[in-house]
């Protein structure tokens, strides 16, 4: 019944509202974002009301970082394939149902396009 | 409630065929086991941290942070809710407009009763913390409730607290479908993700306990609720557990319950039956 | 029996909506069927325990769009916080077992 909800409201409203950034949205790679895209992607992760990554991972010179997660450095070492990074960024719990990481894409905190500003900054670490 | 999924069905109905069988007629249905819960739950954080008694989570994360514990120690020398702890206990005393006072309603004069609250109501069903059981006194005796965040309310129970220090904690979940029921919601509560951050209370204060979240510890749910109220040097004033758990599920983005509602004195029931035996301590300074 | 109340609703509201959008009137059922649709949403994300902070603020905006006659405005608003309450009630039907699987022992 709630298919059939979501359905009709999506028929509904489509055309007023065209959802922004969804999952399989194409991810930018390190090498096309000029340094203004890559210090919007900083400033989104380090923001506390939008990516706030300090809280938990230490990211080169952030202050007062958290260690909750692993630091975020050499990510194109970890994360050979950018767009596994934006999935993690995404939704981790896709991966690990127990992950105290918040999906920042799929429970919109962060919308797609801030995701892939984030993960070229992150890309460039 | 707890939707029971297929798989426990199964395991229910083995259940019964074997009580069946045994000729024992019908067996209870897998029930809660607080005990068997704070035992488990004790049990985590000694893992975690060996060298780390339980009996020291009542300082919360100063019992981890040597540095940070010297300075809080310095500062409960003196503690900024001494005036806070006095007034309560003036306003103890003060005869209500008929005559009687809390005294009548709490026995020991208010002495020593900390540690059992909360408690369950069975002419109400309901989980009572501290904070219900003084309003109701109030109304047995005629006087308008107060509000929750009241300063009248934080002197009160900041001096009960005060007046039970030492006193193990020894919350009681009786032998009562509905008790069991309560403190079962509770612990459903603790361990759920909600929120658009998904977090879970365990996510940040069982597994992550002791982790810093940017520059600050995360404090350990053992021992939370044995030191309440708090003064909180950064607000500058008393504040209550409930007001701690509002702001913390605000903090992950749900829609917060009020303070004294169902689901924060559910949640209250469950968390202090885990610190069970340990010294009530309030009130206390914290960041 | 709620559920199929509301997709009543917003199926009604769905096939007004044209008619609304011609007319560019924010007060036709249309948009009053999806804010009260969206609206029993946030009912059931709260009967579970799981409502989001910042959807009742969203839908509050949304009728205050609606009332200023600003019908698109409505609708987007509304189409946010619906998309929040189903995450809301995803999360809440994977936690009635989920939860069990974090208990410390």
């Amino acid at each position: 019944m709630r298919l059939i909800t979501s359905a009709a409201f999506v028929a509904g409203i489509v055309a007023f509202a065209p959802p922004s950034g969804s999952a399989d949205a194409p991810s930018l790679l390190a090498g096309e974002v000029t340094p203004a895209g890559l210090a919007q992607g900083r400033d989104i992760a380090f923001d506390r009301g939008k990516g706030n990554c300090l809280a938990c991972h230490v990211i080169a010179d952030g202050q007062l970082p958290g260690n909750i997660g692993p630091p975020l450095m050499a990510m194109k070492l970890r994360f050979p394939d950018p767009d596994r990074l934006r999935a993690q960024i995404w939704d981790a719990s896709a991966r690990n149902p127990e992950t105290i990481m918040p999906p920042f894409g799929k429970h919109r905190i962060l919308t797609g396009e801030e995701i892939d500003l984030v993960v070229a900054y992150l890309y460039s670490l | 409630m707890i939707r029971r999924g297929g798989r426990r069905g199964g395991v229910v109905a083995a259940g019964l065929l074997t009580g069946a069988l045994l000729g024992l007629g019908f067996p209870a249905p897998a029930r809660a086991d607080p005990e068997a819960d704070r035992i488990g739950f004790r049990s985590y954080f000694q893992q975690r941290f060996p060298d780390v008694p339980a009996e020291a989570w009542i300082d919360g994360m100063y019992a981890i942070d040597e540095g940070a514990r010297q300075q809080w120690q310095e500062i409960e020398d003196f503690p900024p809710y001494e005036f806070t702890v006095e007034e309560g206990q003036a306003l103890f005393q003060d005869p209500f407009g008929d005559g009687r006072s809390y005294g009548d309603c709490f026995p020991d004069a208010g002495r020593g009763i900390r540690q059992r609250y909360p408690r369950f109501d069975s002419e109400t069903g309901e989980v009572e913390t501290l904070e219900v059981a003084i309003n109701g006194c109030r109304a047995r005796h005629g006087e308008p409730a107060l509000s929750y965040d009241s300063k009248e309310m934080l002197a009160l129970t900041a001096w009960i607290a005060y007046a039970s220090r030492g006193r193990p904690m020894a919350v009681e979940v009786p032998d009562d479908a509905r008790a069991l029921a309560a403190y079962e919601e509770g612990k459903r509560f603790y361990y759920t993700k909600r929120g658009r951050l998904d977090m879970a209370c365990v996510d940040c204060h069982g597994r992550y306990a002791g982790a810093f979240i940017r520059g600050d510890h995360l404090s350990a749910s053992l021992g939370h609720p044995t030191h309440f109220p708090v003064y909180r040097l950064k607000l500058g004033g008393m504040v209550s557990l409930h007001k701690r758990f509002h702001g913390c599920i605000r903090d992950v983005g749900a829609e917060p319950f009020d303070e004294q509602s169902r689901e924060f004195r559910r949640l209250e029931y469950f968390l202090t039956y885990m610190s069970n035996g340990l010294e009530a301590n309030g009130p206390a300074v914290r960041k | 029996m709620r559920d199929v109340v509301t997709s009543a609703l917003v199926l009604a509201a769905c096939l007004a909506l044209p008619v609304a959008r011609a007319a560019d009137d924010s007060r036709t059922p249309a948009v009053e069927g999806v804010l009260a649709a969206v609206e029993s949403l946030r009912a059931q994300a709260v009967t579970a325990g799981h409502e989001w902070l910042g959807t009742r603020s969203l839908l509050d905006e949304a009728r205050a769009a609606a009332a200023s006659g600003d019908a698109a405005r409505a609708l987007e608003l509304a189409e946010q916080a619906r998309r929040d309450c189903e995450l809301a009630l995803e999360q809440a039907r994977r936690e009635e077992e989920a939860w069990q699987g974090r208990v410390l022992r």
